[in-house]
């Protein structure tokens, strides 16, 4: 009795804690949402990074230190109260945000100050100390932030690798067509340079002159096409070979001169004796430049300083540049530069003491092709470390999580009884390397379960789970893929994880085949127990027409030698302007029966009433000759053949695989843009199962439930969002109403608490006996930076069950607490 | 069949023939008319999926995925929209939600760390919602992106999203999805060809 009273003394001070966190949590300032800085965007080049910031409102640029080179810069500005999609008083606050790609700039932050009483700051934190410079954009609510990526004795010879890009968009001229750019150059490109590709008639490679910056750069391009679709499609052909190109609309380049091809642009040798001294003089000073960040492994750097030495009217150091500039791209491992340059050599200067030499060395990397690249890496040609290296190589991903588990619950007055304490660590690794025609992509998924209670049952023990281990190469020539390993699948009739090899074809982006074999894996925690091993095929149309994607698939599995199942099915998903419909069939043709069908359907009516429906009806276990076992007091289905002959296990299996029909119904509407209502009514049915093989007949059943959930957000402060839910549950045992309150709260920069409330009430027809439940809830959840998040989630549940001759009592809490780390 | 399967299947067809007989477009623009913003998004989402199976052998929880772009009167801005839903019926909603708050995209192995601007339309400034919902108790959440991590989830061949801690819950993308390929490069075409184009070298 006295340990009730503490107990209920002890969850009422919960409740109150809860209530009283609730209310701190109504009244606390939220900073989410759109902020003063509206965008940013990072585009990294050769020589410097590009920063684009973009605010809300108008600013004008008043200066910035450190002038010299520094981890940080703090950059002055005035704001004006001419704002976009905001209040002037959006550029009186804080934030802290991190661009997109900000490695890219070594940028570790960017922190908006405009709460001081003088002038509004903005201060951009770097990863390491870096030179940059600070000019305001051209409209007046942006600024451009130069992060300049080596040390340079003068910013002065510096070449733009890249202009830089805004997010407003022109207005889109009707019916345009399309080009793709394959490359882009700042000289004109020779006969060596233009695209060896084959081309429908109907396309034509051509070169293209525009001017940014001050620069002139040549465009070379393929179109038109009538769509974007159509160059999208066309583009990712030739991607293998040009995996910078991009889409252009025609009319883009309006100061475009345009040539038609296969046409070599002219190349005009040029008239070494023609330089003054003056030029000759900074030409050799330049040579000397790029050899030393040859010499110590800055290959960017010195391509960007043999083009200038090739751009500057002729002079008797540009063979030279001509060479090493080849030499340099190959360096880099870009080979196909490399080869461009070096045959542009020979085409301009083949009467060059330096021709055998250069000719020798194209004929070498033509003879090498595809392999010199990550030779090039390993022998350390590129720079030691630097981010091209690591671009060009391995892109390694790590995820690790780690999280606590406890339950316990207490039945009236007895011992509280701890049903579980563990930690579930889980870690992924991801590996990549992408090149120029093929990807290459590993994945290791493993998770383990301590026990820490001391427990002897054996599904309590540790265990160790093994997700995914799987290798993947992709050929982007040929259009073929294959992944072998532990890996998962969800179309051609697979059902989920498997260990085996799967092979795919595109013929074309729509069109695709696959091949598929292995062993299903029921349990990451355990080896296969049977022996049923599959194999499939499949064929994708995707996109069929407009938002249309269809398939086809057959599959075969294999038990201890006889068909544990064959099936063919397709899959149809659809996605419309107010619609979506998407449907799987999985038909056994051995059994003769439907073993899956699953139809999702939705559909938005005038006034934004929005219906949606889900038929899904399946043999449940899913149909395979396997389900024979269900029931039966046997380890193996080699054991069920000495029994049993296969017309009566196949007799058996279709009599344990139960008919289980759900048919869900919805509705849903916005009643303005904070609030929104749904409605759902769902039934569901599980047919009987008859008495055979010794196992004993199952009745049939029925569950249904109807629910209503209303969704209200900014209710007591920017940002938060409360979901008041409705529900009546009927079985044939048990009535359920239940009531839920889930509100959620953000609050500053990185906090998200939601503290919830569930009540249920139960008639329990078995007995006649009532049941009240409460549910008090608290999560939290915190990111820490960019590389880890933290989440504790504990609750507890108070029932009363009142009963003809007694009442029972019983508590249960849980605590959830864990961490996730990225890298 | 019994009369309800084949009622079902009837009225499911007509649906689908209705909706394959309409024009449909890849990229849908529309005038907002309760706030007056121009909202343009991809017509077919990515449809990612997680097997839930510790709750049932078939239960599968989905995320729908699509770009939103809106336009005020000249200023764009960028959103996410997350349809979270599930083929099972679970009695607490509340956990439908868990986890969303903040949530990593792996776009080809690329994380994208996006915070949640807001679960109703009011987070995006607009009056109707954007997206069909695929049911109707499906949970909408909107995360604040830019044009480029919209375009490194179009150009991507694997989208990943991990949500939550404790326990961690990661979604894949469902296998072979052409339309929504197809849907997102129009989207992009449209709001970034047009403009940004021009200044690339």
């Amino acid at each position: 009795m006295g340990q009730a009273l503490i107990s209920r003394l002890t969850s009422a001070r919960i409740a109150t804690t809860t209530v009283a966190l609730s209310l701190l949590l109504f009244t606390a300032e939220a900073l989410a949402g759109p902020g003063f800085i509206a965008e940013t965007q990072v585009t990294r080049g050769s020589v410097y990074a590009e920063v684009g910031i973009r605010f809300r409102c108008g600013v004008q640029y008043l200066g910035h230190d450190p002038s010299a080179a520094s981890d940080v810069v703090r950059i002055r500005l005035e704001t004006t109260t001419v704002c976009t999609g905001a209040a002037p008083s959006i550029a009186d606050t804080k934030e802290l945000i991190r661009p997109m790609s900000a490695d890219d700039a070594s940028i570790e932050s960017i922190e908006y100050d405009g709460e001081s009483p003088g002038d509004k700051l903005l201060r951009i934190s770097f990863s390491e100390k870096t030179r940059f410079d600070v000019r305001p954009g051209s409209d007046n609510n942006s600024l451009r932030v130069r992060v300049f990526l080596e040390p340079a004795a003068d910013d002065g010879d510096r070449v733009d690798a890249t202009a830089s890009t805004r997010l407003q968009r022109r207005p889109v001229a009707p019916g345009p067509d399309y080009v793709i750019n394959l490359e882009s150059w700042q000289r004109p490109p020779a006969t060596a340079d233009m695209p060896k590709i084959a081309l429908p008639e109907d396309k034509r490679v051509f070169v293209s002159e525009v001017e940014i910056d001050g620069a002139t750069w040549y465009r070379v391009r393929v179109g038109t096409y009538v769509s974007a679709e159509d160059a999208a499609r066309a583009l990712a052909e030739l991607r293998a070979q040009y995996p910078d190109a991009w889409i252009d609309r025609a009319d883009a380049g309006a100061d475009s001169r345009t040539s038609d091809t296969p046409v070599p642009v002219p190349v005009e040798p040029p008239v070494p004796v023609a330089a003054s001294d003056e030029i000759t003089a900074k030409a050799a000073a330049l040579m000397n430049e790029a050899r030393r960040a040859m010499t110590v492994g800055e290959l960017s750097r010195a391509v960007q300083i043999y083009t200038k030495i090739l751009q500057m009217p002729p002079n008797v150091h540009q063979p030279d540049a001509q060479e090493f500039l080849a030499l340099a791209r190959e360096r880099n491992g870009q080979i196909a530069h490399a080869k461009a340059e070096y045959q542009r050599y020979l085409d301009v200067y083949p009467d060059e003491e330096g021709a055998e030499r250069v000719e020798q060395r194209l004929a070498a990397l033509l003879a090498t092709a595809g392999t010199r690249r990550s030779t090039s890496a390993a022998a350390g040609d590129a720079p030691s470390g630097s981010r091209n290296a690591l671009t060009d190589g391995w892109n390694i991903r790590t995820f690790l999580s780690q999280y606590y588990r406890r339950d316990a619950n207490q039945v009236n007055d007895e011992e509280e009884i701890v049903s579980q304490s563990s930690i579930y660590s889980d870690i992924s690794l991801d590996a990549r390397r992408r090149g120029e025609r093929f990807d290459f992509s590993a994945r290791l998924t493993a998770g383990y379960r301590s026990n820490l209670l001391d427990d002897t049952r054996p599904s309590s023990g540790n265990d160790l789970r093994l997700s995914y281990a799987y290798a993947d190469l992709a050929d982007a020539r040929t259009g073929l893929r294959g992944r072998i390993g532990r890996q998962t699948r969800n179309t051609g009739g697979v059902l989920g994880r498997f260990d085996g090899v799967n092979l795919t074809y595109a013929l074309n982006d729509r069109l695709r085949f696959e091949t598929v074999a292995g062993r299903p894996v029921y349990s990451t925690a355990r080896d296969p127990v049977d022996s049923r091993v599959f194999q499939g095929l499949s064929t994708t149309f995707a996109p069929f027409a407009n938002n249309l994607d269809f398939g086809l698939f057959f599959i075969e599995q294999e038990i201890d030698g006889l068909t544990d199942r064959q099936a063919v099915g397709a899959e149809v998903r659809y996605f419309g302007d107010n619609q979506s419909l998407w449907s799987i069939v999985d038909y056994d043709i051995e059994f003769e029966e439907l073993g899956s069908l699953f139809v999702q359907g939705s559909w938005r009516l005038p006034a934004n009433f929005t219906i949606t429906g889900i038929l899904d009806r399946r043999r449940s276990p899913f149909l395979s000759l396997g389900n024979a076992l269900v029931g039966q007091q046997l380890e193996s289905f080699e054991e069920l053949r000495l029994f049993f002959t296969e017309e009566e296990i196949r007799q058996f299996a279709l009599d344990r695989s139960a008919s289980t029909t759900t048919y869900t119904f919805g509705m849903s509407r916005p009643f303005s843009p904070k609030l929104s209502m749904n409605f759902n009514a769902s039934i569901s049915s599980i047919d009987a199962t008859p008495e055979s093989g010794g196992v004993t007949a199952t009745p049939d059943s029925e569950y249904s439930y109807y629910s209503a959930d209303v969704v209200a957000s900014s209710l007591f402060t920017e940002g938060d969002v409360g979901i008041l839910g409705f529900r009546y549950a009927v079985s044939g045992t048990t009535d359920v109403y239940s009531t839920t309150i889930d509100t959620r709260f953000p609050v500053g920069r990185g906090w998200r608490i939601s503290p919830r409330l569930r009540i249920d009430y139960r008639e329990i027809n078995t007995d006649q006996s009532t049941q009240w439940i409460y549910t008090p809830g608290l999560r939290a959840q915190y990111r820490m930076g960019r590389h880890a998040r933290f989440e504790l989630q504990t609750g507890k549940q108070f029932s009363t069950r009142e009963m003809a001759r007694s009442d029972q009592d019983r508590e249960s809490w849980f605590v959830y607490a864990g961490y996730q780390l990225f890298y | 069949m019994n009369t309800r399967l084949k009622l079902s299947s009837v009225f499911l067809a007509a649906l689908l023939l209705s909706g394959c007989v309409s024009t449909s477009v890849l990229v849908e623009e529309k005038l907002d008319l309760g706030t007056g913003v121009t909202v343009t998004h991809a017509t077919a989402p990515i449809v990612l999926y997680r097997d839930n199976s510790a709750y049932a052998a078939h239960a599968r929880d989905y995320v729908y995925l699509g770009p939103v772009e809106i336009n005020r009167m000249g200023e764009y801005s960028y959103y996410l929209w997350l349809g979270i839903w599930s083929t099972i019926s679970d009695a607490d909603r509340a956990y439908q939600r868990d986890g969303f708050e903040s949530i990593t995209l792996y776009a080809d192995g690329e994380p994208l760390q996006l915070e949640l601007v807001g679960w109703t339309l009011e987070s995006i400034g607009v009056s109707e919602p954007v997206y069909v919902k695929p049911v109707a108790s499906a949970a909408d959440a909107y995360y604040r992106v830019t044009i480029d991590q919209i375009r490194l989830l179009a150009n991507a061949r694997e989208i990943e999203l991990h949500a939550g801690s404790a326990p961690a819950r990661v979604y894949l993308m469902w296998d072979r999805q052409g339309s929504a390929h197809a849907s997102l490069r129009e989207f992009l075409d449209r709001g970034l060809f047009g403009a940004t184009a021009r200044y690339q070298p």
